[in-house]
């Protein structure tokens, strides 16, 4: 009989695999160790998928952990380890190597017990050794152990991948039930890289994680939200607290794109472009963010402004949990204007019209009276569980949000049913993602927010008979109350998602997948204005109802194959992916309006109106777009040290003329892993450091109209057709004529990006963090150039409309990112962990002309400011050498004895001139900049015993915001004397210099302001019961406030304006003028809330 | 695939095709009487105004009081709105002479399609040459690339070639199946407006060749001056005969506008006080704009006709009460004075283009005549005139006189100072008086209550700020 060899188990091994064959496993291991394994392979499931992270430890305890959970044992007999199954009929203890120490015949204890998760689930698979020994064993499916010992002293080793080990003495327990806490150990977690996984160690891009723990907590109106000031470089802007403006635009490391969509690519649990509602906040397990092009590379001619790829909850295998949540929010508004309070207004007209008192004796307040404190409630069920072969998910989600706007708000629920089979002995695995949302909407119309602001606070909101205030006073017979109350403006948006993967093993490491996905959004808008909206104090009303309503519909098909090859050979780790993806997405829709039908109708029966319909009350529309995709990638890591990541990506879009319809799209990124290095092992200091350098090339066509490229016919109104009847000598018929400048010759936007982070781990990685530096220059910028009609281009064209899309200029943003976590305290009763994450980025406009198109030397204007009747502006320019959003116009450099401005000016050469009072004579020039210098995250949870709390900080410093209200409430001429109704104004309008305006605002500097601010953003206090014995699991209650306190100089409502434009559900931006004018606090606009809520989340 | 657009490589090709892209350089044409874009370039001379009312309604980021005021400068946005205008309008035409050219289909009446096309586009350089002057002309077989300016001399000159060179070609005009039309007499009136201007586009007069083309008009025998004045600018113009004065209009349709889109026929909601929404029957409450200039309202004698096409004084209902607004007796007060602090009621309020009664659209279907048979005669009135042949410009002022209801001109009384004013009473709101104005060198070095200072650069507007940074080609007009 050979000799046991527990030398042999002592030999030092490093390994870590995720999903690998447990045979390529054993193979590693023989290598390293220098041992043989001998099984028989019949009985031995050598194709089992087996995960192990393990560093420099004893060979025994890796293949405890790794063997033990599949129901096998080993014995080391010379250099041989030998593995078998355990026979189930005997016990562990005699079919196990005889433990070396173990001399004394004290009496086997049996202890028993289960082992629980952060939130009280029972984990299976748990391993559990006892310490110096191979005796062990794994959790079931519900967490519980038994485990045999030879005496009642040791120690009893418990671990997990992604949780701590934990060392529990025995001391002759027989039960022992143990909770584990999840690693901060970000070394171990798992990324979402795109058509895959990768180990955070192994990643060569830059990226960030953030998993539902970590997410913001309240009143969440959109999964985006979730996530806004937690990842260095992901700035996720709201402008204001409507809750059905649930869509917030989204900005990746600056702005890389002006006429496309600047936003990242959006993908949900494989499904690329989904629509980020799709998903309700609460069935999200984790965003994955894909910052630089080595990362987004895969994503080909959408990773451009970067990927947030969002990962739903799944079932576990094991008991049934479930998971109820709920709470009640209370909204109002942050802060009021600071107009004139009826009696100031009153005293103030008495003063200005002396002789002409205003008699009135209503006193109305209109902020107040068009808002509200909104209480908002959500409910939020899941139910998981599932076998070995088998998991599901099920979720129901629903809020309730009114918004602080009278007769707003939102209404929202969302199911969702994620299921898992494997089967084939693991060797298939088949995942159905199913989700239904709907979305109910009341719109706003924010001009009654601008209007609220100046209306007259003399006027009453009711007549004396009941009715509401209709003033005869011209274009404000409309007061700001019945400019909410009376109309109906609504929506409702249902999304119906069906995706599909099946991923079969094909050969030991090769595996072939299917992604198949379809979802339709369907969103149905209705408008409704009954006749008394227009009706007037003492006049007859001659108006009639007026009704539209639209239905538009985007369908989105998607299919990918993909194979995929792992491949473990002594030192070196190879994988490599080739796929190939098919989307398509049809937008088609139809409207009609009509006026004149009894009021009870509201829009629902339109075509009961008196008014006949006329072509132009109707329409339909339906546009297609194509993207397939050619993807390849390859990995390569060296004894975990050197990692080598290359993508390949080639994109076709039917957007693009046939001249440059395809793109190419290459990355190649390199890693150092320098803590596995001789010379950094067992360093006290550092505990992981990590070099990464990576290069590639992505794309951008996402904004741009379908058939941008081509030269169509579109309908373009009604010319006079002659007839023959002298009593009517003309019919009206449809013109057509082209619709767009042709560009046979459009194609990608391209983004080169050159990315250098150091991943780091101190003290035992209680402090971890990531330096990100990076250089993206974005080339063949899509761009809608002013042209000259009647100019003739190309190949015999002639461009029909001032506006030209075309691919020219060029972009550079350039920025560097921290991110630091430190586990400050960490004491079993109480701890804190502080989370800090600060940004950088400039951004710069290196070059717009090209190809026979001249930008302009003294760049382009943008962003006229609707205010008043017809407009001011325009305030922000595009120019070349300045960044986007720059503020450009007259400088304002004090008033003249007559109270007019005086704008600074330049001769051409750049010599001061005497200023002037007209601001169309002075020198437009930078006079600030909307985009952020530095944004910030900082986050501090506490745990003590059983309360937590989180406290989040949010800022955002060195940004300008252009205070557009108050070119008109901010200035005395606005209250006139003389004027029978003056507008009312800010306090400040009389106050300091203001107070010797003499002439109407116009922009200028004057109307800039620091937006810098620091905002207390989320606060949750929790306190958790813990209620193992009885049927609940866990109860936490706690209380959470957003927006509680805003640091700011800032003199409007709110510093954090709108920041570009977002995307629609067509992959649109909603208004792509907005990219290249922001930092605007708009006329119309909606106030922001500070919430309070209270809520308890429970566990079965 | 496509869906809601047409291929440019599959149409059009049958000819009931091709008149639907006929029909759209027409279109262009809708503009010119758009309360936002050629039609308040008007709103810089005598005749009219948006004054600043209560509450700050009309101020519009003071764009009316640097048209009134002729304080304008290079980034006035209705310049350039004006010139994208007329230059879409251009390139539209030269895209339809080229799809026709180019078409192997047989299109009916293609030979004057072609002319009506190059018709089209020589008013809309009419225009360009009378507001700004010196312009790029740019045809459908210009190089490509950006296009420098023409002198102003060199753009009349290519406007008369390009309109003599139409005339034979062009269908005389047929009542009715020619009504709005680009016709044989359509071009000789605009032939005619050139040569009148001559002086002020070249430096040289032309009269006799004014005189020539009037004579051509006037012998066609297509047309007469309507009995009734009003029946020109009625909402029912297109079918109550007036095409017998009205040589060429371009037809509004009431109902061709979508939700919140005003462009069109809109003299209810741009002048009209909202006290008279119930007495017009208007739909909307009017806006209460456009008013006229005290002055200009008093140069009309109470016994002309023409002055009815305004409304001032006291308001009363259909059945002779007072109108009451805002609790107040309406009163219209013509003779007004501030600018920038008028009161609701303040200013003359037009209604020459009628009220559409019980109309529940917003626009209106008052066809516009832009070029008229009365302004036939009275060119040729002032032609003859300026080439000394007195009675033969009584004549014709005469025949307009008559039917205003005013006493004949004498040979003492007709002047140069009473053609011009003649001509505001006859042709208001129909976007002539600025060229008058600056033929009679009364605008830019005129004055009048809300323009006190004289400046002759303002004859021409400034090329637009946005035009020049576009198009490095281009310089500024003199003075600007």
């Amino acid at each position: 009989y050979p000799q046991k060899n527990q030398g042999l188990l002592n030999r030092r091994v490093t390994l870590r695999v995720e999903r690998i064959h447990l045979e390529a496993a054993l193979e590693q291991l023989s290598r390293q160790a220098d041992v043989r394994f001998s099984y028989n392979t019949r009985l031995i499931p050598v194709g089992r998928p087996v995960s192990i992270q393990a560093t420099n430890e004893p060979l025994g305890q890796v293949l405890d952990r790794l063997l033990t959970p599949l129901n096998l044992y080993y014995s080391a007999y010379s250099r041989q380890i030998v593995v078998k199954p355990r026979d189930p009929g005997m016990g562990l203890i005699e079919n196990s190597p005889v433990p070396s120490f173990t001399t004394t015949n004290n009496v086997a204890l049996t202890i028993s017990g289960t082992v629980t998760g952060e939130n009280g689930d029972g984990l299976p698979g748990v391993n559990i050794l006892l310490k110096g020994t191979t005796i062990g064993t794994a959790t079931n499916a519900q967490g519980r152990y038994s485990l045999t010992i030879p005496n009642s002293e040791g120690t009893l080793i418990f671990s997990y991948i992604g949780y701590a080990t934990q060392e529990v003495a025995i001391n002759s327990q027989t039960s022992l039930n143990v909770q584990l806490v999840p690693t901060n150990q970000a070394l171990n977690e798992v990324v979402v890289v795109g058509y895959g996984t990768q180990r955070k160690a192994d990643v060569t891009g830059a990226t960030a994680t953030i998993t539902s723990k970590d997410f913001n907590t309240g009143v969440i109106n959109n999964p985006l939200q979730a996530v806004q000031g937690r990842v260095a470089g992901l700035n996720i802007f709201t402008n204001n607290s409507d809750p059905t403006n649930n869509r917030p635009v989204i900005r990746l490391r600056g702005i890389a794109s002006l006429t496309a969509s600047a936003e990242p690519l959006i993908v949900i649990d494989g499904v690329l472009g989904a629509s980020l509602n799709a998903v309700a906040p609460e069935d999200i397990e984790k965003f994955d963010v894909l910052k630089d092009a080595s990362a987004s590379a895969i994503y080909g001619s959408r990773g451009a402004n970067g990927v947030i790829i969002i990962t739903t909850k799944r079932g576990r295998s094991g008991r049934t949990a479930i998971d109820y949540n709920t709470y009640i929010g209370f909204d109002s508004p942050y802060k009021l204007p600071n107009v004139l309070s009826p009696d100031e207004y009153v005293a103030k007209y008495n003063e200005l019209n002396p002789g002409n008192p205003n008699t009135s004796t209503a006193r109305t307040d209109w902020f107040k009276t068009i808002t509200r404190t909104a209480v908002s409630m959500s409910h939020n069920l899941g139910v998981s569980g599932g076998s070995s072969t088998f998991n599901y998910r099920g979720s129901v989600a629903y809020l309730k949000q009114p918004g602080i706007a009278l007769n707003s708000g939102l209404d929202r629920l969302n199911t969702r049913l994620n299921l898992t089979q494997r089967g084939l002995n693991d060797r298939l695995d088949v995942q159905l993602n199913l989700s239904a949302n709907q979305y109910n909407k009341q719109f706003v119309d924010y001009a009654a927010f601008t209007s609220a602001v100046g209306y007259f606070p003399t006027e009453p909101v009711y007549n004396a008979d009941g009715s509401l205030n209709a003033p005869p006073i011209s274009f404000n017979n409309v007061t700001p109350y019945k400019a909410l109350t009376v109309p109906t403006n609504q929506g409702r948006e249902t999304q119906l998602l069906g995706n599909l993967k099946v991923i079969l093993e094909v050969l030991p490491g090769l595996k072939a997948g299917v992604n198949t996905s379809y979802s339709v959004y369907n969103n149905t808008y209705g408008y409704f204005r009954p006749k008394t909206f227009f009706a007037i104090n003492g006049q007859t009303n001659t108006q009639v109802s007026y009704g539209r309503q639209s239905s538009d519909e985007v369908s989105d098909r998607l299919v990918e194959y993909t194979l995929a090859y792992n491949k473990t050979a002594g030192s070196h780790t190879i994988g490599a992916l080739v796929g190939y993806t098919y989307q398509q997405l049809t937008t088609e829709g139809f409207g009609l309006q009509a006026q004149d039908f009894p009021d009870q109708f509201s829009f629902n029966n339109l075509g009961s109106a008196n008014q006949t319909l006329t072509k132009n009350d109707i329409y339909s529309y339906k546009s297609e777009s194509k993207l397939d995709g050619l993807l390849a990638r390859v990995n390569y890591s060296y004894r975990d040290k050197y990692l080598l990541t290359a993508n390949f990506r080639r994109d076709g879009s039917s957007r693009f003329g046939n001249n440059n319809r395809y793109g190419y799209f290459p990355s190649v990124s390199v890693g150092w892993n320098l803590t596995n290095e001789p010379f950094l092992q067992n360093n006290r200091l550092i505990s992981n450091l990590k070099l990464r350098v990576g290069y590639g090339v992505t794309g951008n066509q996402n904004g741009i109209s379908d058939y941008a490229s081509r030269l169509l016919y579109g309908a373009s109104g009604n010319y006079a057709s002659p007839t023959t009847d002298p009593n009517n000598p003309i019919q009206f018929k449809t013109a057509y004529f082209f619709s767009q400048n042709a560009n046979p010759n459009l194609k990608w936007e391209t983004s080169a990006t050159t990315n250098i982070g150091v991943d780091f781990g101190l003290l035992n990685n209680r402090l971890t963090g990531a330096i990100e530096l990076y250089n993206k220059n974005t080339r063949n910028l899509l761009f809608n150039y002013s042209v000259n009609p009647g100019d003739r281009y190309g190949d015999g064209l002639t461009y029909i409309t001032n506006s030209f899309l075309a691919n020219i200029g060029t972009m550079n943003n350039r920025g560097v990112e921290l991110s630091l976590d430190f586990a400050a305290i960490d004491k079993s009763d109480f701890t804190w962990r502080t989370s800090f994450n600060m940004a950088h980025n400039v951004n710069k406009i290196v070059r717009l002309s090209g190809d026979g198109l001249t930008f302009p030397a003294d760049g382009i204007r943008y962003g006229v400011i609707y205010g008043g009747t017809n407009g001011y502006g325009p305030y922000a320019v595009l120019k070349e050498g300045l960044p986007v959003g720059t503020f450009y116009a007259p400088k304002e450099v004090g008033l003249n004895d007559k109270g007019q401005p005086l704008y600074e000016r330049f001769d051409a050469q750049g010599n001061t001139l005497a200023p002037t009072t007209d601001p169309g004579q002075a020198t437009k020039q930078n006079i600030g900049n909307a985009q952020p210098k530095v944004t910030l995250g900082w986050t501090n949870a506490f745990t003590y015993k059983n309360f937590d709390l989180t406290v989040f900080f949010r800022s955002s410093l060195g940004q300008k915001v252009y205070n557009a209200g108050r070119m008109v409430f901010d200035n005395p001429t606005t209250f006139r004397a003389g004027d029978l109704h003056p507008t009312n104004v800010y306090r400040s309008a009389f106050e300091g210099d203001n107070a010797n305006l003499k002439v109407a605002g116009a922009v200028s500097s004057r109307y800039v302001e620091s937006g810098s601010f620091v905002r207390l953003d989320n606060l949750n206090l929790g306190y958790t019961l813990r209620l193992q014995k009885t049927w609940i699991r866990s109860v936490r209650f706690y209380a959470a406030g957003q927006n509680l306190l805003l640091i700011t100089k800032y003199s409007g409502l709110d510093p954090e304006v709108r920041a570009g434009t977002t995307t629609n559900t067509y992959g649109s931006p909603s208004n792509a003028s907005d990219n290249l004018a922001f930092g605007l606090d708009d006329f119309f606009f909606y106030p922001r809330a500070r919430t309070v809520s209270v809520g308890l989340n429970a566990s079965f | 695939d496509l869906y809601n657009s047409l291929d440019a490589q599959k149409y059009p090709t049958a000819d009931d095709e091709f008149q639907t892209v006929i029909g759209n350089a027409y279109r262009g044409l809708l503009l010119y009487y758009d309360r936002e874009i050629y039609m308040p370039l008007n709103a810089s001379t005598d005749e009219f105004t948006a004054p600043t009312r209560g509450g700050g309604a009309w101020f519009d980021n003071g764009r009316w009081i640097y048209l009134a005021n002729h304080t304008w400068n290079a980034t006035a946005p209705d310049l350039n709105d004006t010139w994208d205008w007329c230059y879409t309008g251009i390139a539209t035409c030269n895209n339809t002479l080229s799809i026709l050219n180019a078409s192997q289909t047989q299109v009916a009446g293609k030979e004057s399609a072609l002319a009506e096309l190059r018709g089209l586009r020589a008013f809309f350089y009419y225009l360009l040459c009378d507001n700004f002057g010196n312009v790029p002309i740019k045809t459908e077989t210009t190089a490509t690339g950006d296009v420098a300016q023409s002198s102003r001399t060199e753009v009349f000159n290519f406007i008369e070639s390009e309109l003599k060179a139409i005339i034979p070609v062009l269908k005389p005009t047929n009542h009715p199946q020619t009504y709005s039309k680009f016709t044989r007499e359509t071009a000789q009136t605009l032939l005619a407006k050139l040569y009148l201007n001559a002086q002020v586009y070249t430096g040289t007069a032309r009269w006799s060749d004014v005189l020539t083309q009037c004579d051509a008009v006037i012998a066609s025998g297509k047309f007469a001056l309507n009995k009734n004045y009003f029946a020109d600018f009625s909402p029912d113009n297109r079918a109550n005969g007036s095409y017998i004065e009205n040589i060429f209009v371009i037809p509004y349709d009431k109902t061709d506008y979508r939700y919140d889109d005003f462009t069109g026929m809109s003299p209810n909601l741009f002048t009209m006080h909202p006290g008279l929404k119930d007495k017009y029957g208007l739909s909307e409450s009017p806006w209460n704009g456009f008013s006229a200039i005290a002055d200009f309202y008093n140069s009309f004698d109470d016994r002309d006709i023409r002055k009815q096409g305004w409304i001032a004084g006291p308001q009363y209902d259909a059945s002779g009460q007072p109108i009451i607004y805002n609790g107040k007796p309406l009163i219209l007060n013509a003779n007004w004075t501030s600018l920038q602090q008028a009161d609701d009621n303040d200013g003359a309020r037009m209604v020459k283009f009628g009220m559409q009664s019980g109309n529940k659209y917003r626009l209106q279907d008052n066809n516009f005549p832009v070029l008229r048979y009365a302004d036939v005669l009275m060119m040729r009135g002032e032609a003859a005139f300026r080439s000394g042949n007195i009675s033969g410009a009584l004549t014709n002022f005469n025949a307009v006189r008559a039917r205003a209801g005013l006493p004949a001109y004498t040979t003492a009384t007709l002047t140069l100072d009473e053609i011009l004013a003649e001509r505001g009473r006859e042709f208001y709101f129909e976007n002539w008086r600025r060229n008058d104005l600056v033929r009679f060198d009364k605008f830019g070095n005129g004055t009048w209550r809300f323009k006190t200072v004289k400046d002759k650069k303002r004859d021409l507007y400034p090329i637009p700020d946005q035009q020049l940074s576009k198009n490095p080609l281009l310089k500024q007009n003199p003075g600007y």
